[in-house]
């Protein structure tokens, strides 16, 4: 009996030192009482949140775009070359036809006209990459045509287009890049030259089609393939002693 | 046994009864030169014995296993070799003992995310090794698996759609795993099959006798038995082939995958990852630490056939898939 009586005075006095600190976890019987009031000041004041501890802004500030680093590729990655690919690019070099330096260049996102409408550009002017979220001068340096551009305006490339796409497609270009994505081509050992993103994937067009497989393997004249036999007959265990399967009537 | 002594023991001439053995061929080589000889002079040069010459069939007979052989007679089986393509396929080809390199392992992964079924790699493994076109060896079967499950036994690898990949389907191409505790190794007989160094298992076609325990003991169905003499068109013979890999096999002994020795252990890639328009196949040392093989085992999620079985294959597959769906 005395216990139980210091246990609760235990407990009452580990109640007002609880309330005291502001934390939750109360009998709620106990915290209606106190629960109005605050309730009461909060309808009168606009409503603010009581920030987690986690998360307190930073004690120097937000950081600023100065502040960012210009991602520069990875530091660990195994040196590696790029296979050319401008060669394979049918009209090129592209000064031949944009080579007008207009003063007032329309950046404007846009359909374009496309060949064979004779006003029409004789390349892609429309793609379908992103579905429509991404157009021409996402990736083309609109100045200087022969040249791709990242984000922060530096100039890639054609060959290197890789360091553009990997902008949107990161996890992909650190695999890349690291060999787990692409084809390594030559040898596995020895020079690392690796296939640039544009030769499997055309960028604006980049859905790979599906295509005709390769012969099956041969069979022997006369034989049927197997194929999901165990899907069709009953399995050896579960055929019964008359040679038929649980459940299922003689065959005329 | 017993080895009669010998004066100088050495790797070149062998110890013991080898010794005594390639005397015995030495004089029998010459009774067949005189042989050859005198059958040349009789006429054109008639091939029997599967389109060998006395003097070849005697030495093929009595050649060794390939781990007991010296350099002498490991040159004179790579001729016994060319000289028999040219009389068969009329076509010269060029045999090789390449030793493994030191210090490399060979590991290959294979991403299912990006293989779609084209059997290209199949169409590659048959130009480059050597295989009999109407004989069923294949080194490399691609299974069409159901998604969503990794049932083997309902998987499908005569699929013939008209385009692939089809939906709902993904495919898993299965070659020999090379396994570091390979059961075939532990079946054979006689010792035809074994490890090498570079991981690779490999066979002495002159040495297998064709029972076929070997093929019994895989779990993979990577070991493919030559029923028939395999006929391959002369004019797509692969002329550069290695004697533990690629070179013309007989009737009558088991072959299988051997990540293309004659071309890996120079530096090359298999042919298998050479005819992928995928990319999905990556093959490499895992030895290097820098090696892609090693980024894809140590950053993808990777998985093995029968894994359960504690064959330890050395052949991986990998996906893309990722928790966020990037």
């Amino acid at each position: 009996m005395a216990l139980l009586m210091s246990l609760r005075s235990a407990a009452g006095s580990l109640l007002l030192s609880m309330m005291a600190l502001g934390l939750a976890a109360v009998p709620p019987l106990a915290q209606a009482a106190d629960a109005a009031e605050p309730a009461a000041s909060a309808a009168s004041s606009a409503f603010r949140h009581r920030p987690l501890r986690e998360n307190q802004p930073p004690p120097e500030g937000l950081p600023q775009a100065s502040d960012l680093e210009v991602f520069k590729g990875y530091p660990g990655a195994p040196p590696y070359k790029v296979v050319p690919r401008k060669q394979n690019i049918l009209l090129y070099p592209c000064s031949m036809c944009h080579n007008l330096n207009l003063p007032k260049l329309n950046t404007t996102p846009r359909k374009l006209r496309v060949a064979p409408d004779p006003n029409g550009a004789p390349h892609w002017a429309v793609m379908s990459h992103g579905k429509g979220r991404i157009w021409c001068l996402d990736c083309h340096f609109a100045r200087d045509r022969e040249w791709l551009h990242t984000l922060d305006g530096a100039k890639v490339d054609f060959n290197d287009a890789a360091v553009v796409c990997g902008q949107c497609h990161s996890t992909r270009y650190k695999d890349w890049v690291f060999g787990a994505h692409g084809k390594r081509a030559e040898g596995w050992s020895g020079e690392r030259e690796l296939y640039s993103c544009a030769h499997c994937h055309d960028p604006h067009n980049p859905t790979l089609q599906p295509r005709e497989p390769g012969r099956p393997p041969p069979l022997r004249a006369g034989l049927a393939p197997m194929n999901r036999v165990h899907e069709e007959t009953p399995l050896v265990w579960q055929r019964t002693q008359e040679g038929l399967p649980h459940g299922q009537a003689a065959k005329p | 046994m017993a080895k009669p002594p010998s004066p100088e023991p050495s790797p070149e001439k062998g110890d013991g009864f080898s010794q005594y053995r390639r005397k015995f061929l030495a004089g029998l080589a010459e009774v067949g030169a005189a042989g050859a000889v005198a059958a040349t002079a009789a006429g054109p040069a008639r091939a029997a014995w599967g389109g060998s010459t006395l003097q070849d069939a005697m030495g093929s007979l009595f050649q060794d296993h390939y781990q007991r052989m010296s350099r002498d007679e490991i040159q004179a089986a790579l001729q016994r070799i060319e000289r028999k393509a040219l009389r068969k396929h009329g076509v010269e080809i060029h045999c090789e003992d390449t030793p493994p390199i030191p210090g490399v392992v060979f590991g290959y992964a294979l991403n299912i995310s990006k293989c779609k079924g084209y059997r290209d790699c199949v169409a590659g493994c048959l130009k480059e090794n050597n295989q009999g076109r109407d004989s069923q060896v294949q080194y490399i079967r691609v299974l069409q698996m159901d998604r969503g499950t990794m049932n083997l036994e309902q998987s499908d690898h005569y699929y013939d759609p008209k385009a692939v990949p089809v939906p709902g389907k993904f495919y898993l191409p299965v070659q020999c795993m090379q396994c570091d505790n390979p059961p075939c190794v532990k079946a054979c007989p006689v010792n035809a099959t074994w490890k090498e160094p570079d991981g690779i298992v490999v066979i002495d076609y002159d040495w297998c006798i064709g029972c076929r325990y070997c093929m019994t003991a895989c779990p993979y169905w990577a070991r493919h038995f030559n029923w028939t003499d395999p006929k391959i068109p002369a004019a797509e013979i692969n002329p550069n082939t290695n004697y533990l890999g690629n070179r013309p096999r007989p009737k009558g002994v088991v072959e299988k995958c051997h990540f293309c020795t004659q071309r890996t252990r120079k530096g090359r890639q298999p042919a298998c990852q050479e005819a992928c328009p995928t990319g999905a196949r990556v093959f490499g040392n895992l030895m290097d630490p820098k090696s892609e093989i090693r980024y894809v085992l140590e950053h993808k999620t990777v998985f093995r056939l029968k894994e359960e079985l504690g064959t330890e294959p050395k052949f991986w597959y990998y996906t893309d898939d990722r928790p966020n769906g990037s």
